[in-house]
């Protein structure tokens, strides 16, 4: 009994922590003064009003939700065909690139980011959209890559050989055997995309073009400026972030949960 | 079927080119740059960044700061991590993975907008104008936690309940069974979470910066400052190449090169 | 068929970036001629809601010159700007580095000179302040820059909590009182120029005492001012050494180092000292007054003071270059366009900064600002109001014969100060040198330690402890390994036969 109330109380006190900064914007966006203040709360929605309305504000959300779509797309076909390829390779071929492949995983960002900003300024592609998606490519190719390849590894072997046998071409086996089979897999690699898309700053400050912004590199030029006026804006949009992830949790949970019920039910 | 062999490989063709343009070369070039010195404009080849910064005491310290910085960081994750992931792991709620989605879920908001919010918070309580170090501890500890969590939580779900039975039956007691049985079992799941926070406590910038009030330089900033500001490409590839020789030597010295561990890394996410 | 369009795809996922990049240059250009600046972030009228009153200079520009695009884009410090440009090769055609970059940059051969024709008959040449274009041509830089912004460094302070008299001199930071309540700039040179004048106190204020000049007529300086620029741009061993510690000394009584946000930090009351630009400290002191909005809502504010400790103080300029390759021509009209004495103004109403434009319509919104009577007229306490003599900088470019105004005596510490030095003020004045590169070097190690040291002790102590955590376990390890395995590993029992 005791151990489950610390439990629980370990597991809340740590939630308080993750969530007390987000809830305190999430509170305060339905406030007007450019400071947070404990003693002076005026409830309006005059920060949703101004973000709205700021073309500069909603350009960047649309910079960055494409810039996200667009890595997140090409870096999982490039990263599924690679694990693809990697798996039916010889070991002399698959562990080098399994272990390059490894680089940009565990290397700091900056140090990518800056070996990018080299190159790019050796071939005259220094901040063009072209830097900026292979730069986004080199951050989430290779977690495609990782959730794909475990689920090579758990495909049964047999299908695709007895699609064949069966008479389906190599081409026609492969997407109708083994891609389903490692959908979940492209999926997860996908998604796992576009979260780090949308999260990085350091790899797109040092790529992106000139007067190309995410609401990172926004966001973080705000806080070195502090005079930016659109600053209390942004505390709409991470409360409206947050109540979509929140929406999006519960959406997937739901249905989660109905598919199971579903299968039981069966 | 010698020529199917050969289509499907081909398929890495592809990745493998881009690996070789955008990853290999790159990196050769931070070596090569790391090993040249710009003299009357023409580049040599020189040693004198090596030296310098074995030399320098301000960069020896920003190095020690960030291994500092980095150690208590990832500590710290590890401790609050590793109890909130077996708590979940093992709890018998039917709904643990939206206890799990909790957890993890400010992954998603991006990691600027929820470093500018911690420090509206930190401002708040007062920290934010005298306790630098501090507050860059808890950015790191905030932002980093979810990424040691995940892997936890995914090894510790997967253990298998017999080896902890049979520990238990050969007369281990709690603590026992859990540092002789559970703890080696979730190694690569503590492995891949110490990796995955470590690096980025030593190196991202932006972070210390934005609640250090820009009073801490840790090392990708030192890098950064390198490439910015300094107008010295050839040291700032040097403290790169020195900061991917301690992250090589980190990964042997736990084992992360190991496939078990790298297989944990593949953040289960989504 | 299917594995044709992978692969075509694949190649397609390949290139796509490149068609993208394609794509957005196309975009972006649309057949139109593109100038492209580069310019300090907030550095240029320019509203960011529809129902601002600022002037949108950037677009009032494209209306007048149709078929023109500008692409404006924004750094924070001198040091980012030219490795920008280092990096990046000729991709600029008007950036706004300030005196010692713009040194720099000609030295290096890295800009394109302006034509005579533009020297002579443009905007510029009508309306810029004659003090202005003196000191470019005495320093022969007029062939290369045209001044844009210009101002002296000072501290901005919270009177309710600061005293002036501590801030009459540039050590008047370091100081216990005022632990955690400082920022100074997060930029090399500015932040050097603060550690060397700390350093010569002493050795400024007894040059003061023997030349005594106030005026800019004055014969003795050329002299004095040649001298104070000589100590104020020192870089020899000792100084950079002693600098270096008077800094570190310093950084245990600041709040923090800053690019841009102290300001904000002024105004919000989160600091009460700001080592700040003349213009920032405008800014700070406008935006932190307290005002009744249109609804008639008191907000409340602080009255914010600016001032020139007396020992000396830099005298700044940002100006615009013209990179090499540039599009001189287009460069040359927008420059003569931010010329016009009315778009000066818009800037200056919206930035703080003082626009090195003079002409009657800066000076009559500058009367408008500022003067509070005529020569005989009280302030609210019944104190005469005090002339301001401005004639050094606004004579000669419109119809007026003599530019003093007249102001209370407070408000010698307020915006009026700030936005338009005093002579005397500037009579001490020095410019930044452009240093050479083994010199700035030096003054970049002497910077990085500044920022890396000290680290404090008990991270030497976490180190410590992490080795001899490590060199236990290693011995155990060790140790274990020696020991018989028939013994019960720790934490067993042994299980009593038969039972």
């Amino acid at each position: 009994m005791v151990k489950k109330i610390l439990s629980i109380a370990l597991c809340a006190v740590v939630l308080l922590f993750i969530y007390a900064p987000i809830l305190l914007l999430v509170v305060y966006s339905f406030d007007n003064s450019t400071v947070i203040n404990l003693n002076n709360f005026n409830f309006s929605f005059g920060l949703y009003r101004d973000l709205f309305r700021d073309e500069k504000i909603m350009e960047i959300l649309f910079n960055t939700i494409w810039l996200a779509l667009v890595a997140a797309a090409l870096s999982t076909v490039l990263g599924t065909a690679g694990a693809i390829g990697i798996f039916y390779s010889k070991r002399r071929v698959s562990k080098p690139l399994q272990a390059v492949s490894q680089i940009p995983v565990i290397n700091a960002e900056i140090v990518t980011a800056i070996s990018l900003a080299l190159l790019f300024s050796m071939v005259f592609l220094y901040r063009t959209y072209f830097s900026l998606i292979v730069g986004h490519m080199v951050l989430c190719t290779p977690f495609v890559i990782l959730s794909v390849l475990p689920k090579l590894k758990q495909m049964d072997s047999n299908t695709y050989e007895a699609a064949l046998d069966l008479g389906a071409s190599p081409t026609q086996a492969l997407f109708k055997v083994v891609i389903p089979q490692i959908f979940t897999g492209i999926l997860s690699g996908f998604m796992l995309s576009i979260t780090l898309s949308l999260d990085d700053y350091i790899v797109t400050a040092f790529t992106k073009p000139k007067t190309f912004d995410t609401i990172s590199t926004y966001v973080y030029n705000a806080v070195k400026n502090g005079t930016n006026s659109s600053t209390p804006a942004l505390r709409a949009l991470s409360a409206i972030i947050f109540i979509v992830m929140i929406a999006a949790l519960l959406i997937f949970n739901l249905r989660a949960g109905k598919r199971k019920k579903e299968e039981r039910a069966r | 079927m010698m020529k199917l062999h050969f289509s499907r490989k081909q398929l890495c063709i592809p990745y493998a080119l881009f690996l070789l343009l955008f990853v290999v070369i790159p990196m050769l070039l931070i070596l090569f740059y790391a090993f040249t010195e710009t003299v009357d404009d023409k580049i040599v080849f020189s040693f004198a960044n090596f030296a310098n910064f074995f030399t320098s005491t301000a960069k020896l310290s920003t190095l020690l700061m960030s291994f500092t910085i980095a150690i208590i960081s990832t500590a710290i994750c590890l401790l609050i991590g590793y109890p909130i992931a077996y708590i979940l792991a093992r709890s018998k709620f039917r709904k643990k993975n939206v206890l799990l989605m909790l957890f993890i879920m400010p992954m998603w908001i991006n990691f600027v907008l929820r470093i500018t919010a911690l420090r509206e918070l930190l401002d708040l309580v007062g920290l934010l104008s005298s306790q630098n170090y501090l507050n860059t501890i808890i950015g790191m500890v905030y932002d980093f936690l979810p990424f040691m969590i995940l892997p936890l939580y995914t090894t510790l779900e997967k253990l298998d309940n017999s080896y902890l039975e049979a520990a238990s039956d050969l007369g281990g007691n709690k603590f026992t069974v859990f540092a002789r049985v559970t703890f080696p079992l979730s190694m690569p799941g503590v492995i891949s979470g110490i990796t995955m926070v470590f690096m980025p406590s030593m190196t991202n910038y932006v972070v210390s910066d934005t609640l250090g009030n820009f009073n801490i330089t840790i090392l990708g900033k030192l890098i950064n400052e390198y490439f910015t500001t300094y107008d010295n490409w050839h040291m700032g590839s040097m403290i790169s190449i020195i900061l991917l020789v301690i992250i090589f030597l980190t990964m042997l010295a736990t084992g992360g090169f190991k496939d078990s561990n790298t297989d944990a890394r593949g953040a289960n996410l989504w | 068929m299917k594995k044709r369009i992978f692969s075509a795809a694949l190649a397609f996922a390949l290139l796509l970036p490149f068609l993208l990049s394609i794509a957005g240059c196309a975009s972006s250009g649309g057949g139109n001629t593109v100038l492209r600046v580069y310019n300090w972030e907030d550095y240029i009228s320019m509203p960011d809601g529809e129902d601002d009153e600022y002037v949108d200079l950037i677009a009032e520009f494209e209306k007048e010159n149709p078929g023109v695009t500008v692409e404006y884009s924004t750094f924070g410090t001198n040091e980012n700007m030219y490795n920008e440009l280092k990096i990046g090769g000729a991709s600029y055609d008007l950036v706004c580095p300030s005196d010692y970059m713009i040194m720099k940059m000609i030295e290096e051969d890295m800009v394109e000179p302006f034509e005579q024709e533009f020297i002579e008959n443009s905007n510029y040449a009508k309306y810029a302040s004659p003090y202005i274009k003196d000191l470019f041509e005495k320093n022969g830089w007029a062939q290369y820059a045209v001044a844009y912004m210009w101002g002296t460094m000072g501290y901005v302070y919270n009177p309710e909590i600061v005293d002036k008299e501590d801030l009459q001199s540039w050590g008047g930071i370091w100081n216990e009182k005022y632990k955690n309540l400082t920022t100074i700039k997060d930029s090399v040179r500015d932040s050097y120029f603060l550690g060397v004048a700390y350093e010569y106190l002493d050795e400024l204020k007894a040059l003061q005492e023997e030349y005594d000049v106030t005026s800019l007529d004055d014969s003795d300086y050329a002299a004095y001012n040649e001298k104070v620029t000589e100590i104020m741009n020192r870089t020899d061993e000792t100084t950079l050494e002693n600098v270096k510690d008077d800094l570190i000394d310093l950084k245990q009584y600041l709040y923090g180092f800053e690019v841009d946000s102290g300001k904000q930090d002024m105004i919000v009351g989160r600091i009460a000292i700001n080592f700040a630009w003349s213009g920032d400290a405008v800014f700070s002191m406008d935006e932190a007054e307290p005002y009744t909005d249109e609804n008639g809502v008191y907000h409340d504010g602080i009255y914010l003071n600016y001032i020139v400790p007396e020992e000396c103080s830099n005298i700044w300029f940002d100006g615009w270059v013209m990179p090499k390759g540039a599009n001189v021509e287009l460069a040359q009209k927008f420059i003569d366009f931010l010329s016009r004495p009315e778009n000066a103004v818009a800037n200056m109403n919206f930035i703080g900064y003082t626009s090195a434009i003079a002409g009657d319509e800066v000076y009559e919104e500058m009367l408008d600002w500022y003067s509070e009577g005529e020569e005989g007229d009280t302030d609210e306490s019944g104190a005469p109001l005090v002339p301001y003599d401005l004639n050094y900088f606004f004579e000669g470019t419109g119809s007026y014969d003599d530019y003093v105004i007249w102001v209370s005596e407070e408000s010698l510490d307020r915006q009026v100060a700030a936005q338009y030095p005093s002579e005397e003020v500037i009579a001490r004045s020095a410019v930044m040198q452009h240093f050479d590169d083994d010199t700035t070097a030096a003054v970049n190690e002497m910077w990085e330690e500044v920022k890396g040291l000290p680290i404090p002790v008990w991270s030497y102590i976490v180190i410590a402890v992490i080795a001899a955590g490590i060199l236990v376990i290693v011995l155990t390890y060790l140790y274990k390994g020696r020991r018989s395995e028939a013994k019960p590993k720790k934490g067993y029992r042994v299980l009593k036969k038969g039972a």
